[in-house]
């Protein structure tokens, strides 16, 4: 008879439930980024966006735009971006079809959202390098390795709520509309903890001063992490 | 010569990756299964979306390589019913036993189950963007194939301690499926009749015991239609559930037939 459940959960001791899960996510993670560079037009409008938005930043302000001001606009054009790339991440699953191939797959449902969310928080990350070396030419902000940080757990905050919400609406009529107002009001503690330590680096504080604004971060990844843990099995169902 | 051609594919697919009943029988996870003789059990299962009823208390049986069609006209449930098989959807109420499990009691077990089905839906898993290649490994590694070995050698007779992996399952399926040309096209450049060919070797890549077609038949030409009921009549050792609206092709590679009607089982007829 076929079924070897018992048989195959003892002879895998190492391929824990949180071992399986996180692979099952970077699997999805690496296709999905894989599709998305095949599929290059819609990454290309993202960065064209941000760079765009900069630009006109840079007209406005000049070469003399202070780290407040500069940090305000890399923040606003992120959200945006953000937007941007949340809108299809899981709605493009739900109308092709293939989030029903995502769970057909021997794994929980949780996977599925960690693997929406490292793909976002990468393509945020190369979308927040691109808005930093602009911002450097442009706004003559002063550039420091430890920026990278604070971009990194601003790009996996953002990414969390933004996939959590794109999943949240993906069988709604008006999608877009809809993640575009309740992404906001989620994720303002990232923007203001995001916006406030991107200023105080740029003014040349070090990474203690900022630590009030990082653990902010930390805390709202925590928070989102148990939510989308505790409602995501029944928010994938149809 | 294109009935020896098929003779030949069936006795492979037999041999190799499509026969799974050798996987309990012969292999070492055979303590567990020798009792367990229905594959799938359904309760009373009802699915309602909002004040419409889907299904209504639909029980059924379908024993271990049985091959059995869900027949019925559009919007008598069949899709539903599929879904819920294959755990994709939680029914309103009864109760749904895979291999002797009770699927949606435990989170882990039903993903666990999963291994064990293959699902052929309308719409195609494939992503337009990869290649035919690319798609069944990536479906291969969400099943941890590569991983699985023991499992493999374990469950079947054929590849006893040779450390089979899911390359050979695919150069199996591949050769079965005839997608050998195909393999390096992308998915979207695929013509109707490929692309479902595709998405049966991606339903069997981790060689499941249950096989789910839904409405496979549908939207093909006549010698497609001709192919892939050949396909599936080299399924045997594997249990197969079928949907579709039309008997006729039902008939081709069902032994026994399910008529849903309105969400309710109206007939059980013998194909």
């Amino acid at each position: 008879m076929p079924l070897t459940i018992e048989k195959w959960d003892a002879s895998t001791g190492a391929t824990t439930a949180a071992f399986a899960t996180l692979h099952t996510a970077l699997k999805i993670a690496e296709k999905d980024l894989r599709v998305e560079f095949r599929r290059s037009y819609e990454l290309l409008s993202v960065l064209t966006f941000s760079l765009a938005s900069i630009l006109v930043c840079s007209f406005v302000s000049g070469a003399s735009a202070t780290p407040v001001v500069s940090a305000a606009f890399l923040w606003v054009i992120l959200f945006f971006a953000s937007i941007l790339v949340f809108t299809t991440s899981f709605t493009r699953e739900a109308d092709k079809g293939t989030l029903l191939g995502l769970k057909t797959i021997p794994c929980n449902a949780l996977a599925i959202l960690l693997g929406k969310i490292f793909y976002g928080a990468a393509l945020l990350f190369l979308v927040e390098i691109v808005l930093l070396v602009c911002a450097v030419v442009f706004l003559n902000a002063a550039f420091r390795a430890e920026i990278l940080f604070v971009f990194f757990l601003g790009a996996l905050s953002l990414a969390s709520a933004g996939s959590f919400i794109s999943a949240l609406v993906m069988f709604s009529e008006g999608k877009t509309l809809l993640l575009s107002f309740l992404l906001f009001p989620v994720s303002l503690p990232v923007l203001i903890s995001g916006s406030a330590a991107t200023a105080k680096m740029l003014g040349g504080s070090t990474l203690g001063e900022i630590m009030p604004a990082i653990e902010l971060l930390i805390a709202f990844l925590l928070l989102i992490f148990l939510v989308m843990s505790l409602t995501f099995e029944f928010v994938i169902e149809e | 010569m294109r009935e020896e051609e098929r003779g030949k594919e069936q006795e492979k697919m037999a041999a190799a990756g499509g026969d799974s009943s050798g996987r309990g029988e012969s292999g070492k996870g055979s303590e567990r299964g020798e009792n367990i003789k229905t594959a799938v059990q359904l309760e009373g299962v009802s699915k309602r979306f909002g004040y419409f009823f889907a299904l209504k208390s639909v029980s059924l049986s379908v024993k271990v390589g049985e091959f059995v069609a869900l027949l019925g006209p559009n919007g008598a449930g069949k899709t539903t019913l599929i879904k819920i098989i294959a755990t994709q959807m939680k029914p309103t109420a009864g109760t749904v036993k895979i291999f002797g499990e009770n699927v949606f009691q435990n989170s882990s077990k039903t993903a666990e189950l999963r291994r064990e089905i293959g699902l052929v839906a309308h719409e195609s898993f494939l992503y337009d963007e990869l290649t035919v290649r690319e798609n069944l490994a990536f479906y291969a590694k969400l099943f941890s194939l590569n991983k699985a070995r023991e499992r493999f050698c374990g469950s079947y007779e054929s590849c006893e301690g040779c450390g089979s992996s899911w390359e050979e399952t695919l150069s199996e399926l591949v050769e079965f499926l005839n997608l050998g040309r195909w393999l390096d096209v992308k998915a979207k450049h695929l013509s109707y009749g490929l692309r479902k060919r595709a998405d049966i070797a991606r339903a069997l890549i981790h060689r499941p015991s249950l096989v789910l077609l839904d409405e496979p038949f549908g939207g093909l030409d006549e010698s497609s239609r001709e192919l892939l009921a050949e396909y599936f009549k080299c399924f045997k050792g594997k249990t197969l559930i079928l949907s579709s609206h039309s008997y006729e092709w039902a008939k081709r590679v069902c032994e026994r037939g399910i008529l849903l009607e309105r969400g309710e089982v109206k007939q059980e007829i013998c194909l």
